[in-house]
């Protein structure tokens, strides 16, 4: 009979401890690939968001400096334009007219500041050392100082790439100088085997980078960086502690290269 | 009779019918790791016939399972060969084929008679098949890409081939145990459902592969 057949009982218990340990893979596989796939709908969701309102911020900064600084200067200009009457006297005139060239030309400086801020000639003109070299200028005089060590002779990089880590360089060194209390930064670019490597570090109050700090800011800051290196597949690594800094990585693997 | 077991093998026939017209519809909008199921689709229920024709006429099919398990292996390892590119080289997927090929060769000249069940190939093929299987989702699981395992064709393939082959193994390398009515009624028993199930998830991974231009399976 088969049933008090041995080889029959193993066959039976055999095939039967496979179907279960078959079935347990193919349902541990699919609910956590599911989930992976859940979390990364949402990372990138939060990413969207952050991209959203990083655009917003630019936005409203843009409105901000068009509304106070150049509307209040041509508002002026305008008020000083229709100071100009025949019936003023020669010297009058001529100190309205000096005025006025004054205000128009405190507006006109105003615009190429906003637009050397949202795309500075000198990122285009000599890449990313030209664009780390503009944001450090623009940042001497603020009691910090600066170490950067860039690789001579680097290539230049897809626009898209340079202008992605121009940006996060950027909203690094707001983030350091917002939050951090720091007194020495220090940027790096090079190029090694793995890619684009751009690293920054500052030695200011530093964070717990498990639970987030300055760098994520009001939690867009990192969000944000994060989200313009997803566009160009770039990978960021943050290491901070209480009191020791923070130090971020970035890696651009395999950037698309144009020619000098 | 219990009507069970003809229910299955009706099923199956079934199943195997509308995989071979799976296949032969849309094979050309199939790419290449699914154009080789539908092949091995076709080579299995022309196998199926064979064998259903062999035992009307009583007599022994094992003749014809020696040499469709060396053609089943290189069919099926092609498929993964094709899913996996370019992870198995082509000279490595020769060496493995062949390798096989003499494996079974051997196991028919020393060990096992074309009289009898080749447990040895039907083991290692069933154990190589279930690893490639488990590759897949080892890879899913390292890289799960955006669509879901439900909807990509290449879980469905692997799945079908892991059950398949995983729960038939203690059938396969066992047979040698059993005498020949008990291995029928297991036969009957474990491996027609089984080979109904794997048509089952072979079909769906038709149907979803032929929707897709590029089916990275990601």
């Amino acid at each position: 009979m088969e049933a008090n057949d041995p080889p029959f009982f193993y066959v039976i218990i055999g095939t039967m401890g496979m179907g279960m340990l078959i079935a347990s893979i193919l349902a541990f596989v699919v609910i956590h690939q599911r989930k992976m796939v859940e979390q990364r709908q949402k990372l990138m969701k939060q990413q969207f968001k952050a991209t959203i309102a990083a655009q917003e911020e630019v936005s409203q900064r843009i409105a901000r400096d068009l509304h106070d600084d150049i509307g209040g200067s041509l508002t002026t200009a305008k008020w000083l334009a229709s100071r100009i009457q025949p019936s003023k006297s020669e010297d009058k005139l001529q100190e309205i007219r000096g005025q006025l060239k004054h205000t128009l030309g405190d507006a006109i400086e105003k615009i190429r500041s906003i637009s050397r801020e949202l795309m500075p000639k000198v990122l285009l003109r000599s890449g990313l050392p030209g664009g780390i070299q503009f944001l450090v200028d623009q940042h001497r005089g603020l009691d910090l100082h600066f170490t950067v060590n860039i690789q001579e002779d680097i290539a230049r990089f897809d626009p898209e790439v340079e202008i992605a880590l121009y940006r996060v360089l950027r909203e690094l060194m707001t983030n350091t100088l917002k939050h951090a209390d720091a007194r020495h930064i220090t940027i790096s670019l090079t190029v090694e085997n793995e890619g684009l490597k751009m690293t920054y570090a500052d030695d200011g109050r530093g964070f717990d980078s498990k639970i987030g700090g300055h760098a994520s800011g009001n939690g867009l800051g990192l969000s944000t960086i994060q989200s313009r290196l997803s566009l160009i597949n770039g990978q960021v690594d943050l290491f901070s502690e209480p009191d020791k800094g923070m130090m971020m990585s970035l890696l651009i693997p395999s950037p698309d290269r144009f020619p000098q | 009779m219990n009507a069970f077991p003809w229910i299955i093998v009706i099923l199956t026939f079934i199943s195997y019918l509308i995989c071979v017209v799976l296949g032969i519809r849309y094979l050309r909008r199939l790419e290449l790791p699914f154009k080789w199921l539908a092949g091995f689709i076709w080579v299995a229920f022309f196998m199926e016939l064979l064998n259903t024709y062999l035992i009307n006429l009583q007599i022994k099919s094992s003749a014809s399972l020696h040499v469709y398990t060396i053609v089943e292996f290189a069919i099926l390892f092609m498929v993964f060969r094709a899913l996996y590119a370019p992870l198995i080289q082509p000279y490595l997927a020769l060496a493995t084929i062949l390798g096989f090929a003499c494996f079974a060769g051997i196991d028919i000249l020393y060990f096992e008679s074309l009289d009898v069940f080749n447990s040895y190939a039907r083991g290692l093929e069933s154990l190589i098949l279930m690893l490639l299987s488990l590759v897949f989702f080892f890879q899913r699981l390292q890289q799960p890409g955006p669509t879901p395992l439900l909807k990509q064709p290449g879980f469905w393939l692997a799945s079908g081939t892991l059950i398949y082959f995983g729960v038939n193994l203690f059938l396969f390398t066992m047979n040698r145990s059993l005498d020949e009515k008990t291995f029928a009624n297991l036969w009957g028993l474990i491996h027609n459902p089984v080979i109904l199930t794997r048509n089952v998830f072979f079909g769906v991974a038709l149907w979803i592969a032929r929707k897709r231009m590029n089916p990275s399976f990601s």
